[in-house]
């Protein structure tokens, strides 16, 4: 069992949002949330979070856009992007090279959710 | 590729028949003309032979020692180099004619003999004498008319094959002319069979595409609310388990949660199967102030966007669960149109006249464009990230499923659906018009 981390959760689903706090929560973490790509940059760099869950496709900038800006501000970032599409093999290999920690689908399972946690967040 | 090159084709065929039958009625008519030259140079010899007789009669009256008889010869040199013209062809003074043809051969030989004999009788009078004797005279016009009726009835011959020529050209032309006609409908059918399998095809292959990219994206919208149950359930179960540390309210907020998620999803499916297919209406009274309270009940309203309900009510005949879901519909795209800075939705009740009610959701979110104003109701046509295309347009088959109709404007965005006066259910509420 990983100890708690701070974790950001970006999102533009208020529910997916706040459901996946929840779980984070009785996990043991601490969490803060963003609903946007614009928003998430600025709360990382206020509160440094161990680990980011950023939403693909979103509003305004996109997952990749944000992770982009997230990484130029802070090379040691841990983010990992969740997508309600299907994501292909190559796809989470080339996001691992540019520094992406990993590529979750969603549904999140528990145990993917906890196992990325505890390989990825500082 | 294969569609281009079937089009082509048929074109280039089309082209060539046309091409072709100008070239061959030019060529007949070219055929024509020359024939009717022959007729012309035939019909000559008739007024070349009246000549000479005109040169012999001159120079007898004028004596030989006026130099008369040199007009005779002359013209008989004309005559006779006019009748070896008819047979040989060629082309002189600008007129161009073909050899004779063989069927006139006979005509033709009959006349250079009557010639022979008749220019045999005129070289006899040269050089004159004392004149010729009455007698030979009288012989002269004699041959010289029947000179003339020979040089007639082959002119007579040769202009009866013109009119045969001509006959056959003005058939030809109708024959082609039919045929061509002929031909360009049958192009034209074999081009819009063509055009029609080809549109058959894309149209099939438009359908897939759709069907692909609509399964895709209410497969993707679908995986957000199951996202949202399976993190509430996991966070329900583990209290449930005893090992949780959430409180009632955490508890409660989790259910409410997957309550929500089931109902997004269930709007979502709605929304296909109104599309899909026609459910019948399962009409009953219903007021318009509770299906407005359980179309926004699913809703994410951010805190920062009000919405304003109508103050009266009015009860109406209607399937209160496909009005929840057009309402729903009209207000989730007006929360989604103002983003995350906010705003207000108005929503007004008016009663027409008829008996019919109108409903106005307006909200502050900015404008629709121009361009997409007349396609917001068009099936998969969608601005938003999230959206499979067909909310408005299943909203508006709900509507006129009902005998209403759907509207949008701006300044501000305001959607409008109007139904009907229909079988009113029970009292007016309260009798406001929430105006």
């Amino acid at each position: 069992m990983t100890g708690s981390k701070r974790i950001l959760v970006v999102d533009d689903d208020q529910d997916f949002r706040e459901s996946i706090q929840m779980v984070l929560i009785e996990e043991g973490h601490e969490t803060m949330a963003a609903a946007d790509g614009m928003e998430a940059v600025g709360v990382y760099a206020e509160a440094r979070p161990d680990l980011v869950l950023l939403d693909y496709r979103m509003p305004g900038i996109d997952g990749y856009e944000t992770f982009e800006r997230i990484i130029k501000a802070d090379p040691d970032a841990r983010v990992i992007i969740t997508s309600a599409y299907a994501i292909d093999e190559n796809a989470r290999r080339a996001a691992e090279d540019r520094s992406l920690r990993s590529l979750l689908g969603k549904p999140i399972p528990l145990g993917a959710l906890r196992d990325a946690i505890e390989r990825h967040a500082r | 590729m294969q569609f281009r090159l079937k089009i082509v084709a048929m074109v280039a065929v089309q082209v060539a028949m046309i091409i072709a039958s100008f070239v061959t009625i030019v060529h007949f008519e070219s055929q024509t003309a020359m024939a009717g030259n022959v007729v012309n140079v035939a019909g000559k010899n008739r007024a070349l032979t009246i000549t000479v007789q005109a040169e012999i009669h001159k120079a007898l009256l004028h004596g030989g020692d006026g130099g008369g008889y040199g007009g005779v010869a002359a013209a008989l040199a004309d005559l006779e180099d006019n009748i070896l013209f008819l047979r040989d062809g060629g082309s002189r003074g600008g007129i161009s004619i073909a050899p004779l043809a063989d069927r006139f051969e006979a005509e033709w030989a009959a006349l250079h003999g009557k010639f022979a004999e008749y220019r045999d009788m005129v070289v006899s009078l040269d050089p004159p004498g004392d004149g010729p004797a009455g007698p030979v005279i009288s012989g002269l016009d004699e041959t010289s008319a029947e000179l003339v009726a020979l040089s007639d009835a082959l002119t007579g011959k040769l202009g009866r094959d013109v009119d045969d020529l001509s006959t056959n050209l003005v058939r030809l032309q109708t024959a082609l002319g039919l045929g061509n006609v002929a031909l360009h409908l049958l192009m034209i059918a074999l081009i819009l069979r063509t055009f029609s399998r080809h549109a058959d095809q894309m149209v099939r292959a438009g359908r897939l595409a759709a069907v692909g990219e609509l399964a895709s994206t209410v497969a993707h919208d679908m995986k957000n609310p199951l996202g949202t149950i399976a993190n509430a359930a996991a966070t329900v179960r583990k209290n449930a388990d005893g090992g949780g540390r959430g409180s009632e309210a955490t508890m409660g907020a989790a259910l409410d949660l997957i309550d929500r998620s089931v109902m997004r999803m269930s709007h979502q499916i709605d929304g296909v199967l109104s599309h899909a297919r026609a459910v019948p209406l399962a009409v009953e009274a219903a007021s318009v102030r509770g299906m407005l309270a359980g179309a926004l009940y699913p809703l994410q309203v951010p805190g920062n966007v009000s919405v304003s309900l109508p103050d009266g009510d009015v009860s109406i005949a209607c399937d209160s669960a496909k009005m929840e879901f057009v309402f729903s519909n009209i207000l989730l795209n007006a929360v989604q149109a103002m983003g995350e800075g906010g705003g207000s939705i108005e929503v007004r009740l008016e009663r027409g006249g008829d008996g019919g009610i109108a409903l106005h959701f307006s909200n502050s979110g900015p404008p629709i464009r121009e361009a997409d104003l007349g396609m917001v109701f068009e099936p998969l046509f969608t601005t938003k990230m999230r959206g499979t295309g067909l909310g408005l347009t299943s909203c508006r088959n709900i509507v006129g499923q009902h005998g209403g109709s759907m509207s949008v404007r701006n300044g501000p965005v305001t959607f409008t659906v109007r139904l009907p006066r229909g079988k009113r259910g029970g009292g007016d509420g309260d009798g406001g018009d929430g105006e």
